[in-house]
């Protein structure tokens, strides 16, 4: 660095590293580096508050404003639509799943400091890309890419299936399963974590 | 974008090398040795987040419920790894079998990092040592120690030299740092006539091919067994003398590459010399160099990435080497004229005591002058001899003396007297009783012809062998030219 020298790859001698291994410090060209989404790498930030205010508003409006709005909406739609959509009740469902998942990736400080709340605040848990060779990729990172894949594909095939049910016959009661791959999606790092926390 | 802890806690990273440097120029030996280590210094200071990600950490509800079970990975939260990036560029030697025009070139060998890799730092923190330093306003400092060895003396930064310089002309050029050939400045050489230089040089060896810093010279104290009124010091300028001690310093100074920092203690010849003892401690730094090569390449955090991509303000890196050098001199082994010995040896049927007795008589009537004295001691009983003593090793009587012949030089010398005697004490007490078959019988038994046998070791040292011969002719003839 002070005298401008360089570190080389581990797998080609010639070529200079401008990166290492996160996990096991090896010199890394760009051909030899594997960058991936690691859960064990994870940081917080803020965030936490808006998280929950959005979280806590989905949830209310499953419980109460879906509920408070005028009947004369519901009637409105079903009349354009030629039969009843049963849209509140599969908003419902699908609000309330996707406003817990929301709560469920919030963290929370100074929770265990007894009745002294001054270092309490909600963080949200953010995702944070490393840099690792071939060898540690092929450990638990190659799974964690796998699950990631696997929770986004079941995200989105629940979505768009409670969609197109939903659209397809008019009956909107199909929208809780939209909401249950909301939820997913959202959850999907967590989801993860866990996986690879119980496979540990 | 990954926000590692140490991106604001880590200010300073530091390669740190030291060599410790020895000379010793005695009468008895003229060597040097050297030692080098080296370390990788990372310094981490704690804030405000440091504390609260210890004392509040991160928790999910359903883990506090549950008691820690929810799934949560902290294994690279905060983020406390620091990857420090190692590479060498290492000064090479010449192997000592090859031939003047066959380089076969070999590193130094460095133990304990890698030449071309990486040495991971954990920098994590407790949260009471977090505490403390914040408020302390400290930073700590994680070391990871490395070996170097085979670093060869001819690449050392520094060579230390020692000269005793005895004519006026030759101390005014030395000191002013003029070539030979000028002109004689017959004024300046006036307050150096009669005097004598002892000058230490630290020259700061020129790399070949690469940016040289210059030599930080931090401090030298040089401590004296003796010291007398006339002494001076040069450079006057920015040195301290402290009589009570006989100790002077002098400060700091900056040496350029190719360049020499010299430093002399001046006073009368005599003087000098009989200083037995002096102990130079140097204290200097070499920045933006090491001696084994290693430079720090890259600094990385735990995704792996370097500090290119930090958000935060980077670390500053710095390479640095420390010398510390001792010198012992005696200044007596650094007099020119000592380059011829002679050497005489003189058996008389006397004691060890009595001869040496006489040696220090005939050393005063001859203008000898003595500069340690030590007489012969009671010598150890010789086996199987009884009434014989034999002094010899430890209980030899020793005279370290000087001897000038004007213009022509001095003539230093040491001897040794050792032999053998019979106790004479006993033998004249018994003696009042029958002296003459008393002792008939002690000399007897000791087996000696006489009251003891002494021996004379002398080695004359000076710049001509005549001046020795006639230094040993004075003595011998002295002892009435018996050989």
């Amino acid at each position: 660095m002070a005298s401008g020298s360089t570190l080389s790859c581990r797998n080609h001698g010639d070529r200079g590293a401008g990166q290492v291994c996160g996990e096991c410090g090896d010199p890394l060209c760009g051909d030899c580096s594997n960058r991936v989404t690691d859960v064990t790498l994870d940081d917080y930030g803020a965030g936490g508050v808006r998280r929950l205010i959005v979280g806590l508003l989905l949830i209310a409006g499953s419980l109460v404003l879906l509920d408070a709005l005028p009947r004369g909406i519901w009637l409105a739609l079903a009349s354009v639509a030629g039969k009843p959509l049963y849209l509140r009740l599969g908003l419902k469902p699908a609000f309330l799943l996707t406003g817990i998942a929301l709560l469920g990736t919030l963290r929370f400080r100074g929770i265990s400091g007894g009745f002294d709340f001054s270092g309490f605040s909600i963080v949200t848990r953010r995702n944070n890309a490393r840099v690792v060779c071939q060898s540690c990729y092929d450990g638990d990172k190659r799974l964690q890419r796998t699950l990631s894949r696997v929770f986004k594909l079941i995200a989105v095939a629940l979505i768009v299936y409670g969609i197109y049910q939903s659209v397809a016959a008019l009956f909107f009661r199909w929208l809780w399963i939209s909401g249950v791959g909301g939820a997913i999606w959202i959850l999907r790092e967590d989801l993860k974590l866990a996986v690879i926390e119980l496979s540990s | 974008m990954y926000q590692a802890e140490v991106h604001r806690t880590v200010s300073e990273v530091r390669l740190l090398e030291r060599l410790s440097f020895d000379l010793t120029i005695t009468d008895e030996a003229y060597q040097s040795e050297h030692s080098t280590d080296g370390e990788i210094r990372v310094f981490n200071r704690a804030d405000d987040q440091v504390i609260r990600d210890r004392e509040y950490p991160p928790a999910h509800p359903l883990g506090v419920l549950t008691g820690g079970v929810s799934g949560e990975s902290e294994s690279a939260y905060p983020g406390t790894t620091l990857y420090v990036g190692v590479a060498r560029e290492p000064p090479l030697e010449q192997d000592e079998d090859a031939f003047q025009d066959d380089y076969v070139m070999k590193a130094i060998d460095v133990d304990g990092i890698p030449e071309d890799g990486v040495v991971g730092v954990d920098l994590d923190w407790d949260a009471a040592e977090a505490r403390e330093s914040m408020a302390d306003d400290t930073a700590r400092v994680a070391t990871e120690r490395y070996d170097i060895s085979g670093l060869p003396n001819d690449q050392l930064p520094i060579i230390v030299r020692a000269e005793l310089y005895r004519d006026a002309k030759r101390i005014l050029r030395v000191l002013r740092n003029e070539e030979d050939g000028q002109r004689d400045d017959l004024r300046g050489r006036q307050q150096y006539e009669g005097q004598a230089a002892l000058v230490l040089d630290i020259e700061h060896r020129t790399e070949s091919g690469a940016d040289s810093a210059p030599l930080r010279v931090e401090g030298l104290q040089v401590g004296l067994s003796r010291t007398f009124p006339q002494i001076q010091f040069d450079p006057e300028h920015g040195s301290s003398y402290d009589p009570q001690s006989r100790q002077v310093k002098w400060g700091s100074r900056t040496v350029q590459p190719g360049d020499t920092a010299r430093y002399a203690i001046i006073g009368p010849i005599s003087e000098l010399l009989e200083v037995d003892r002096l102990d130079a401690r140097l204290q200097a730094t070499l920045g933006g160099r090491t001696l084994s090569g290693v430079t720090v390449a890259e600094l990385f955090d735990e995704s792996g990435e370097s500090t290119q991509q930090w958000q935060e303000s980077t670390p500053t890196v710095s390479e640095k080497t420390t010398i510390t050098a001792e010198v012992e001199i005696d200044p007596s082994a650094l007099r020119g004229e000592s380059k011829e010995v002679s050497s005489s040896r003189i058996t008389m049927q006397t004691t060890p005591v009595a001869l040496f007795n006489e040696l220090v008589k005939v050393c005063d009537r001859n203008g000898i002058n003595i500069t340690e004295r030590s007489p012969p001691g009671d010598g150890t009983p010789v086996e199987g001899r009884e009434g014989v003593y034999d002094v010899s090793g430890e209980d030899a009587g020793e005279l370290d003396v000087r001897r000038e012949y004007g213009d022509e030089g001095v003539v230093y010398a040491g001897m040794e007297i050792t032999g053998r005697y019979t106790a004479m004490s006993e033998e004249a007490q018994v003696s009042t009783f029958d002296e003459t078959e008393d002792r008939l019988v002690r000399r007897t038994k000791g087996g000696l012809d006489d009251a003891g046998r002494a021996t004379l070791d002398i080695d004359a040292r000076s710049a001509d062998a005549e001046l020795n011969s006639r230094f040993l002719s004075t003595i011998e003839e002295a002892f009435g030219g018996e050989m």
